[in-house]
């Protein structure tokens, strides 16, 4: 492999940590390493570092507490089944409603708390460009209504939902159920592949929680963090010591926490030039693919999400489309059923109206700022020479 | 996923042996469910015995839409055949395929794994 040119479009899977996070994450592998609930100098010094940068993120992304957590998966578990304990008190179903295109770390917690008869959960179906409808939201909301949850940037089809909207409609259905005498229904969301390049601020989104990760944007694997609004009390799930204000035990990973609180500043800096950036690549791709025979865009395309583009190619399987490609030296991820483990077609798929045998040549390109037209050109070589192999192979076959 | 293949697995899939059409086949078939994603076909070339299994496959070919083990069990599959008696291999199985390949992961075993079963059915319809 030595020598041979490598090109990452998987940046909505991972990305690798920023040099500057790393130097703001190093003193606290090397000089200031004590506990940070020790009463002394050692844990002091880093209490007061740890409470800065929390106070400086919080202001950032207009929230009213940050809680870390080891990863947005970790967070999503602590707000869905947090808020259903902290509502429910184990004596009645606190509604949930959400959209049948989150992450697994949504789904599998609402699964969670629905089989164990906590919660009643409402899915939300999405339109061919993956999203949701705020009328069918308004609808499914009952009087036990508790929660809902709606992700802001779809990490396999890039579809944006329209978050500011959704949080303005709540607030006003909120005053009307307090004039009832009814809970106030809290709005969550995950944020996680929408804070690299869209602009974000909870209170004007009008979000009371919010879930994120750090290695979407520069920080290492391993920590997360929870935005939390005005008045939102959580059970904690992690129990133990008195860390994050009584939210989440356990002895917080500072240099971590450190390291994602500056990749977020850094991901803040000069979003919107950034974005314009990162969309010019993404049309380029988009207009490369319409010249490729075969291949049809899922989801939002030019009206998605900066980084992300997501397309099928007809009767190819992905999985082999990834070796091929890996192969030439790029990587790039699929919805392929013979991928997942589980042998099911992606349920963002299947929530897109794709048939399972069309879910099989899906392909997500996702970008950065770093990725060029040179890249696009390498990568959409080697798609389209990996493509032709597999038609070879399959050629003569009528299905 | 490809990390969890073998050597042998990841080589029969990048180079593909006996891989195509073939004409005057005397016998083909195709199995599979384009739903689950591998469909696989294969293509017959038989010199004729005394009795059924006495036959004697002389040539083979095939063509598989699918994943890396679809295309790497086909692959391998016409390479123990090849050359061999009906009688010789119409105990061949599945798994003794997927063993002759190291091994695939175990999610793989039932869904891409049908080389064999293909096999038998152009060795079946072969008059």
């Amino acid at each position: 492999m030595k020598g041979k040119k490598k090109v990452y479009m998987d940046w909505a899977a991972t990305t690798p940590i920023k040099k500057e996070v790393l130097s703001a994450m190093m003193p606290y592998l090397t000089s200031k390493w004590g506990n940070p609930s020790s009463l002394h100098s050692w844990g002091w010094e880093v209490r007061k570092d740890l409470e800065v940068a929390r106070k400086e993120l919080a202001e950032l992304v207009g929230a009213e507490r940050v809680i870390f957590t080891g990863s947005a998966t970790e967070s999503l578990n602590l707000v869905h089944k947090g808020v259903v304990e902290s509502r429910g008190k184990g004596k009645k179903k606190v509604g949930i409603i959400t959209s049948s295109i989150e992450h697994k770390g949504v789904l599998a917690t609402c699964e969670h708390l629905k089989i164990r008869g906590l919660a009643r959960v409402d899915y939300l179906g999405v339109d061919k460009e993956g999203k949701v409808s705020l009328e069918e939201l308004l609808r499914k909301i009952k009087d036990d209504t508790g929660l809902v949850s709606v992700m802001w940037v779809n990490n396999e089809v890039g579809s944006v939902q329209e978050i500011e909207r959704i949080g303005k409609e709540l607030r006003r259905v909120n005053k009307e159920r307090e004039k009832k005498g009814l809970d106030r229904i809290l709005f969550h969301s995950d944020v996680t592949q929408g804070m690299g390049y869209l602009e974000f601020d909870m209170r004007k989104m009008g979000l009371d929680m919010a879930s994120m990760t750090g290695h979407k944007i520069g920080a290492p694997k391993g920590v997360g963090a929870l935005f939390l609004g005005e008045g939102v009390s959580l059970v904690r799930q992690m129990d133990g010591g008195g860390q994050e204000a009584r939210v989440r035990a356990g002895t917080e990973n500072v240099s971590f926490i450190m390291g994602l609180c500056e990749a977020v500043k850094i991901a803040f800096k000069d979003k919107k030039k950034k974005r314009e950036k990162v969309e010019k690549v993404r049309d380029y791709i988009l207009n490369r693919l319409s010249k490729m025979e075969g291949v049809v865009i899922n989801g939002p395309g030019k009206k998605g999400a900066p980084h992300i583009v997501n397309c099928r190619v007809g009767g190819i399987e992905g999985e082999g489309l990834l070796v091929l490609m890996s192969d030439q030296g790029v990587g790039v991820s699929t919805g392929s059923a013979c991928s997942s483990g589980d042998l099911k077609a992606s349920h963002v798929m299947t929530a897109l109206g794709i048939k399972a045998e069309e879910a099989h040549g899906s392909i997500r390109f996702s970008i950065s700022e770093k990725t060029s037209k040179e890249d696009v050109d390498y990568v959409m070589g080697a798609f389209k020479k990996s493509v032709n192999k597999l038609r070879e192979i399959r050629k003569g076959i009528k299905v | 996923m490809s990390g969890l293949y073998s050597d042998k697995v990841l080589d029969h899939f990048r180079n593909p042996r006996n891989m195509g059409e073939m004409e005057g086949a005397d016998s083909e078939a195709q199995i599979g469910n384009p739903v689950c994603g591998d469909v696989m076909k294969v293509y017959l070339k038989v010199k004729k015995g005394e009795s059924w299994e006495e036959n004697v496959i002389t040539d083979v070919k095939f063509q598989t839409m699918g994943c890396v083990a679809a295309v790497a069990t086909t692959s391998m599959m016409t390479e123990m055949v090849k050359g061999k008696k009906f009688r010789e291999v119409e105990k061949l199985t599945n798994q003794a395929i997927a063993e002759a390949l190291d091994g695939l992961p175990p999610v793989k075993m039932h869904c891409s794994n049908l080389a064999a079963d293909v096999l038998m059915k152009a060795m079946g319809e072969y008059k």
